[in-house]
């Protein structure tokens, strides 16, 4: 399997940065510098055109860290400047500490000695593939898209790949990572008299061409959903047994307890979890993580970018609530560990506390045994997209696409969008069937409100629970 | 040495392979303050410059003349061997595709020059602490406060260059506030979450902002579960009273006409035979509180404004030269502002009947596409028989094509993110779950 190369950018400029690191470091308690250098590729196909431009994530830049007395700010640049690159970094960082005199004083950041490097692997390189194949395979999928259905008035397809790569370096780290994450999406866009309904698949992983092999199989069912739209009806409101699939199940863990548990909450005072840590949360029968280590997708990464080695954190564990999730700043105010977790948009954004991979752990129920279970209730399938209420653990859902069962089988009759709400530990303490599936997606994005978005993938097993559907 | 813009614009004037090209730069300095209650939590600083550069290789003649393009992003401090090998790299892919043929910009009228802005010649840290003085001026009113606030103030400078002789800059600031909300104490304390942009320092607007959302999260502290209020129409106020038209805009895209997803065609009423407010939509460029205006687009096209809704009619659509081209249509550009006009009855009178007024929804979805909206309400007022009540919880749903000739707008308008709205939008078709 092919690796992801170094950035020959950052690699030329490490020496240069790690004197800046060293010159400038004796005026600060601590100092480091996050080089970034980020290309992506986007391809996309519609019935008319075809598009090809760099990605929207490609970035390269430099942020620049300094703590002194406790107070911490950072200056962030595009380009390194020419000259003495100690005393110019040294300039703005003093400026920025003048303006900012009577700012919170946190405890010394940590700077232990760590020296690693990481690479991904992929199957087949998108950056050395003609961009003609990448489109005409796209085309292919979305003429399929369009094939399926007469009710089909627009289909796209759309490929994106990433290849990040950062450089760390502080007084005693040097670290380094390269690696490739893909994401495609298939959508139809479905019209009867003056109702239009869209739908759509996603793929993602840390992956390169080979994300592309599994589109043709999807063009089918995309359209057949889109279409199954157009006849939808919305759900009588009131509460119902519902089974989320993987991907619901990680909307859930992402806006329930992930954002929930981002400690930068915490140091706001906006989180209720922090009353509840050690304490039951959710049912017996569920454990929830977050990592950037231990499992590979969108989220996954050696170290954050803050430098902080990433981990796998036991959020849940069976049904207590015992870790959150941390960037630097936040671990420092509240005394604890790091999680690597401290993450930007890009090296022009601030490090916030941020999830990775979020996600529900599998358990040992089978899928047709849930269905079985459900009286009067909804397979929740498909997501449209998710908000948290970490201080009044208050959960919107919003899934596209939802299934009817009755008396323990599928009826057939479709809804969406449907809007899912309920209390946080009400819907996690009513789930009584975890199953033994497990499967992740990072084709979406993260945000901080509405900003500050960042890669994560979620997801998890079936569960059977109870929500609020209106 | 030159920088790394006018580098690639000399690759670009030399480039083979290429029938046309395309370079936005754009150059920013930012400034950011963050707090936790009143007390600063850090400093950051940003100087940051893109290079966007679209490649165009032709094909045919006639009729069947095509144009293929690539985008491609040029990073700052760019080697001269990385731009040649960027720009290699566009003209190849772009090479590959057979687009219908469109044309660029073309040098001729100057868009209008926008007014100085106050934040200009000022030190962006005096100009910010004076955002953060008029957001706190109220803070504690009532027992309520403000949690957190994230300032952002950035200054940049644009300039489009084409192939074709278009050169044109323009610098603009833009503001942003998010800020959260709290009040009560202890497990009954609430919150609420609030964003805004800003072109210019309205202190006055960005005050009495923040002093609405402390009463509003007094409101929610005092709310009650929302009961069923079945067969009341919706009422949604400020921003949330303008998001609902982006179903509008996005349906008046001459994108989406050509792509044959939009739901209104040329000449179309979008109302019908209801009694509702007929819509009167002009897209615009630019407004002065507005941060998403320039003068010109991405293609360096100067932006006028354009009535696009006469009566609850179509009569143009938001079309950036390709599209205009695709379509034989008239450009207007890429109008990213709307001012929608007031309707027939005073906000007061739309408020004197029974409804649900939803000021703050958890997050407010509305689908371009189909129109489906809704959200999961954090805080709403219930007027109904004369009584006027603070609810939560429960969700919204509807879809705009059900309440399409029905829709009803207040008199009044008022700026907001997106250009000018009416203060308030009725929509009777909707299903309001009450709480648990």
């Amino acid at each position: 399997m092919p690796e992801c190369g170094e950035s020959r950018f950052l690699a030329e400029r490490a020496a240069r940065l790690r004197e800046a690191v060293d010159g400038a470091g004796s005026r600060y308690d601590y100092l480091s510098v996050l080089g970034t250098d980020s290309t992506g590729l986007g391809f996309g196909a519609t019935p008319r055109e075809k598009r090809a431009e760099d990605s929207r994530w490609s970035e390269r830049g430099f942020v620049f860290r300094a703590q002194k007395d406790g107070r911490v700010v950072e200056w962030a640049t595009s380009s390194l400047p020419e000259g003495d690159l100690a005393a110019l970094v040294a300039e703005r960082l003093d400026a920025l500490l003048a303006s900012a005199a009577g700012a919170r004083r946190y405890p010394p950041i940590s700077d232990e000695k760590v020296e690693a490097a990481w690479r991904s692997g992929f199957e087949r390189d998108p950056f050395a593939e003609d961009p003609e194949r990448v489109l005409a395979t796209l085309d292919a999928a979305r003429k399929a898209v369009a094939a399926a259905s007469d009710e089909i008035v627009f289909s796209t397809a759309r490929a994106e790949f990433m290849r990040v790569a950062k450089l760390f370096v502080s007084r005693n780290r040097t670290l380094s990572q390269s690696f490739v994450w893909g994401q495609a999406y298939l959508v139809a866009v479905a019209r009867r008299g003056d109702v239009t309904k869209s739908a759509h698949e996603s793929f993602s992983g840390l992956k390169g061409l080979e994300l592309l092999d599994a589109l043709a199989a999807k063009a089918a069912p995309v359209a057949e959903e889109a279409s199954a739209l157009l006849g939808a009806g919305g759900v009588e409101p009131g509460e119902y047994d519902v089974i989320l699939t993987p991907a619901i199940s990680g909307l859930l863990a992402h806006e329930a307890f992930g954002h929930g548990v981002e400690m930068d909450m915490f140091v706001k005072g906006r989180a209720l979890a922090a009353e509840y840590l050690g304490k039951s949360v959710a049912s017996p029968i569920v454990d929830m993580y977050d990592g950037a280590k231990g499992v590979d997708e969108c989220g996954t990464y050696l170290f954050d970018d803050e430098g902080v080695l990433s981990t796998r954190t036991l959020v849940i564990d069976r049904g207590r609530l015992v870790a959150g999730l941390s960037d630097l700043q936040s671990a420092l105010a509240l005394g604890a560990a790091p999680t690597g977790n401290g993450r930007r948009e890009a090296f022009d954004h601030k490090a916030y506390a941020r999830m990775t991979n979020t996600y529900f752990a599998p358990g040992t129920s089978r899928l047709e045994d849930m269905v079985a279970a459900v009286r009067r209730g909804w397979l929740l399938e498909k997501m449209a997209s998710g908000m948290e209420d970490p201080k009044n653990w208050g959960i919107q859902l919003v899934v596209s696409l939802a299934r009817e069962i009755r008396d323990g089988k599928l009826t057939g009759r479709v809804a969406g969008p449907v809007v899912c709400s309920g209390y946080v530990p009400d819907v996690l303490s009513a789930i009584d069937m975890v199953s033994s599936d497990f499967a992740l997606s990072g084709s979406g994005y993260c945000g901080k409100g509405h900003k500050e978005y960042v890669k994560v993938s979620a997801g998890g097993p079936y569960l059977k629970t109870k929500m609020r559907l209106g | 040495m030159m920088n790394t813009v006018e580098r690639t614009l000399a690759a670009l004037r030399a480039l083979p392979g290429a029938d046309a090209w395309k370079l936005v730069e754009l150059r920013a300095e930012r400034n950011e303050r963050y707090y936790i209650g009143r007390v600063p939590e850090t400093a950051r600083a940003v100087s940051k410059t893109d290079c966007d550069v679209s490649v165009y290789v032709d094909s045919g003649e006639g009729e069947s003349r095509t144009r293929g393009e690539c985008a491609v992003k040029i990073a700052d401090g760019a080697s001269d061997a990385e731009i040649a090998a960027a720009l290699s790299r566009a003209v190849s892919t772009a090479a590959g595709m057979r687009n219908p043929w469109f044309p660029l910009a073309e040098p001729g009228s100057a868009a209008p020059v926008p007014p100085p802005n106050p934040f200009e010649g000022v030190d962006p840290a005096v100009s910010l602490e004076g955002l953060r003085a008029a957001l706190y001026r109220h803070d504690g009113e009532g027992g309520a406060s403000i949690n957190s606030l994230e300032l952002f103030l950035s200054r940049t400078a644009t300039r489009v260059v084409n192939s074709s002789g278009v050169d044109v800059s323009w610098t603009a600031w833009s503001g942003h506030c998010e800020f959260v909300v709290n009040a009560g104490a202890g497990r009954d304390q609430v919150e609420l979450w609030t964003e805004r942009d800003f072109a210019v320092p309205d202190h006055e607007a960005l005050a009495a902002l923040a002093r609405a959302r402390l009463a509003a999260a007094r409101d929610r502290l005092a709310a009650v579960p929302t009961p069923d209020c079945e067969g009341l129409p919706l009422v949604l106020a400020g921003e949330l009273a303008g998001e609902i038209f982006a179903y509008y805009k996005a349906n008046l895209s001459a994108q989406a006409v050509y792509e044959r997803r939009a739901a209104f065609a040329l000449g179309e009423d979008t109302g019908g035979p209801g009694d509702g407010d007929r819509l009167e939509l002009e897209a615009l460029g630019s407004m002065p509180h507005a941060a998403l205006g320039a003068p010109y687009d991405a293609d360096g096209f100067p932006l006028g404004s354009a009535r696009c809704v006469v009566d609850g009619r179509v009569e143009r659509l938001v079309a950036p030269l390709k599209y205009a081209r695709y379509l034989g249509l008239e450009p207007t550009g890429s109008l990213r502002l709307f001012r929608l006009a007031g309707g027939r009855e005073t906000a007061a009178a739309l408020r004197s009947r029974d409804h649900v007024e939803v000021v703050d929804f958890s997050d407010f979805f509305v689908d371009p596409t189909g129109g489906d909206f809704g959200g999961e309400i954090r805080l709403a007022y219930l007027v109904r028989d004369g009584r006027r009540v603070a609810v939560t919880g429960g969700s919204v749903t509807g879809t705009v094509p059900a309440n399409r000739g029905r829709i009803r707008l207040s008199a009044e308008t008022e700026a907001k993110t997106l250009g000018v709205s009416p203060v308030l939008c009725l929509l009777p078709a909707v299903t309001v779950s009450k709480a648990t």
